[in-house]
């Protein structure tokens, strides 16, 4: 694949890591948050998996 | 989407760029278990490693390899029932399974949500490059319990978009009935029980497999499905092309068959490291054509990790590459049998997908056989069941003689070859244990 499309790809999983860290920081006491952020984070993982990268999405539950 | 690829980018990425990747993860997951796991941090302790000491691939050798004996030793202690292995906080596991425990004490194994979607993950690479698509309508006919088996094959499918039916605590026929009536597609199983399965459609319902539209098979927890006679029999059968997988609870789902079914298994190296090591030396070997057994690492499992694992699967890489366009490396065959079950009678060394694959090619025969291997004074005897179809009985001594024939050129051994009436030796529902070597137990 075009390397140009592979970093758009990869730009745009990195700002939905950094919007779920965000959501995820600010969810303490709101359960529905919190646990569909921690679905949302995994599924973040898998797509930062797909491109090859070391995942830097955590892990937290409510 | 028109793409033969799950994953476009990592199934067709340069060796050379997919290794260096590889080596990245591979220091990542040895940090990650040093740091998380006081199991793990003892081991590597022990031998002196720390993680900084994974600079090049001539250092991942020198990481201890893991084995079900060390990962049960790993889980004594808390937190109950991970142990020491558990990299994450208790609070953090999502998922329960266990190995099936028939070597002793089960490894149970602990997945976070993220390990969970990983395993999923897993399966679509599998799924996609065997075919299903959306339109698919998949009968899984899996008892959902303990055991990984096809749970995450369930969620693939349906992260495929495809229709899944969970046939679940159905017994065998009603599965059988339910497949005619939502005319599924495509189902998985073990190739015993999808002959098994076979057999009670054809046998108790009356009902040729081959008019049921299934039009594709995904097999795992057996070697059949790489086995070419068993394959040949299983796609007969059910009219439908058969492709193989390989995968277990404490690894994860780490090769597949593609759809141009190559003779091997394609190893998902983005997502694992597959090392063969010589049986006899311990060293790697890099070349085709040699059989060792498989170390493996799975680079995004992070509740409880797999780190350089000696499965004791017997691979081979295999030459050449796939006309499917991937660059992941395919091993020869499949799984070609345990080291456990490889073994030496009468000086010979014999392995039991080698019977197999004798048997399973003479359509005379039914689908089920055992081996014994016994030792009597000073010699050893290798006996072999098998069930004679009604229709061949009366040409039993040529195809016994054509049998024996057959099982010398193949594995180099002469049997004493016993004819069972048919329907009489064990049916295995998931499973089989054919193999008996009785040396071991007198």
């Amino acid at each position: 694949m075009e390397t140009e499309r592979i970093d758009k790809i990869r730009q745009g999983v990195e700002t939905l890591a950094q919007n779920a860290e965000l959501l995820a920081s600010n969810a303490d006491g709101f359960p529905a948050i919190m646990q569909n952020t921690q679905r949302l984070k995994a599924c973040i993982r898998m797509m930062e998996m797909a491109l090859g990268q070391v995942s830097m999405t955590t892990e937290k539950k409510a | 989407m028109k793409t033969p690829y799950w994953n476009p980018y990592l199934e067709t990425l340069d060796p050379e760029a997919l290794k260096a990747i590889q080596l990245k993860k591979f220091q990542n997951m040895i940090s990650w278990a040093f740091d998380r796991s006081p199991y793990y941090r003892e081991v590597y302790q022990q031998a002196g490693l720390e993680p900084g000491d994974i600079k090049t691939w001539d250092d991942v050798s020198k990481v201890p390899k893991m084995d079900k004996a060390r990962l049960k030793e790993g889980q004594e202690g808390d937190p109950f029932p991970y142990g020491r292995l558990l990299c994450q906080p208790l609070e953090e596991v999502a998922e329960f399974r266990q190995t099936s425990g028939t070597t002793g004490k089960p490894v149970y194994q602990a997945d976070s949500w993220a390990d969970w979607e990983w395993w999923s993950e897993s399966w679509c690479y599998i799924l996609w490059s065997q075919g299903y698509r959306a339109t698919d309508r998949v009968f899984i006919p899996f008892g959902y319990n303990v055991f990984v088996a096809f749970w995450a094959a369930h969620y693939a499918v349906e992260k495929l978009g495809c229709e899944v039916v969970p046939g679940g605590v159905l017994d065998t026929a009603s599965r059988v009935l339910k497949m005619q009536e939502l005319q599924t597609t495509a189902m998985m199983g073990t190739p015993t029980y999808l002959l098994n399965m076979a057999d009670v459609a054809r046998n108790r319902l009356g009902i040729d497999p081959e008019t049921l539209p299934i039009s594709r098979i995904t097999c795992a927890g057996e070697p059949g499905a790489s086995i070419p006679t068993t394959k040949k029999r299983l796609e007969d059968v059910w009219g439908a092309k058969v492709f193989d997988h390989a995968g277990a609870t404490e690894i994860g789902a780490w090769s597949y068959e593609c759809s141009e079914q190559p003779g091997g298994l394609h190893v998902n190296e983005g997502l694992f490291l597959v090392e063969i090591e010589d049986v006899d030396t311990g060293k790697l070997i890099t070349e085709p054509g040699r059989k060792g057994k498989m170390i493996i690492t799975a680079f995004d499992r992070f509740a409880q990790p797999c780190i350089r694992f000696d499965s004791k699967d017997i691979i081979e890489w295999q030459n050449g590459s796939c006309t499917c366009g991937r660059t992941y490396r395919l091993i020869k065959g499949g799984v070609q049998g345990r080291s456990d079950d490889i073994t030496k009678v009468k000086g010979v060394l014999l392995s039991p997908t080698a019977i197999e694959e004798v048997v399973r090619g003479f359509a005379e025969l039914s689908d089920e056989y055992e081996v014994t291997v016994e030792r009597i004074g000073d010699s050893e005897k290798i006996t072999l069941k098998i069930e004679l179809l009604p229709s061949a009985e009366s040409n039993e001594e040529t195809i016994l003689g054509q049998l024996s024939n057959a099982l010398r050129l193949n594995t180099n051994l002469g049997y004493a070859i016993e004819v069972h009436p048919l329907g009489s030796l064990p049916r295995y529902e998931v499973k089989a244990r054919r193999f008996k070597d009785l040396r071991k137990i007198h």
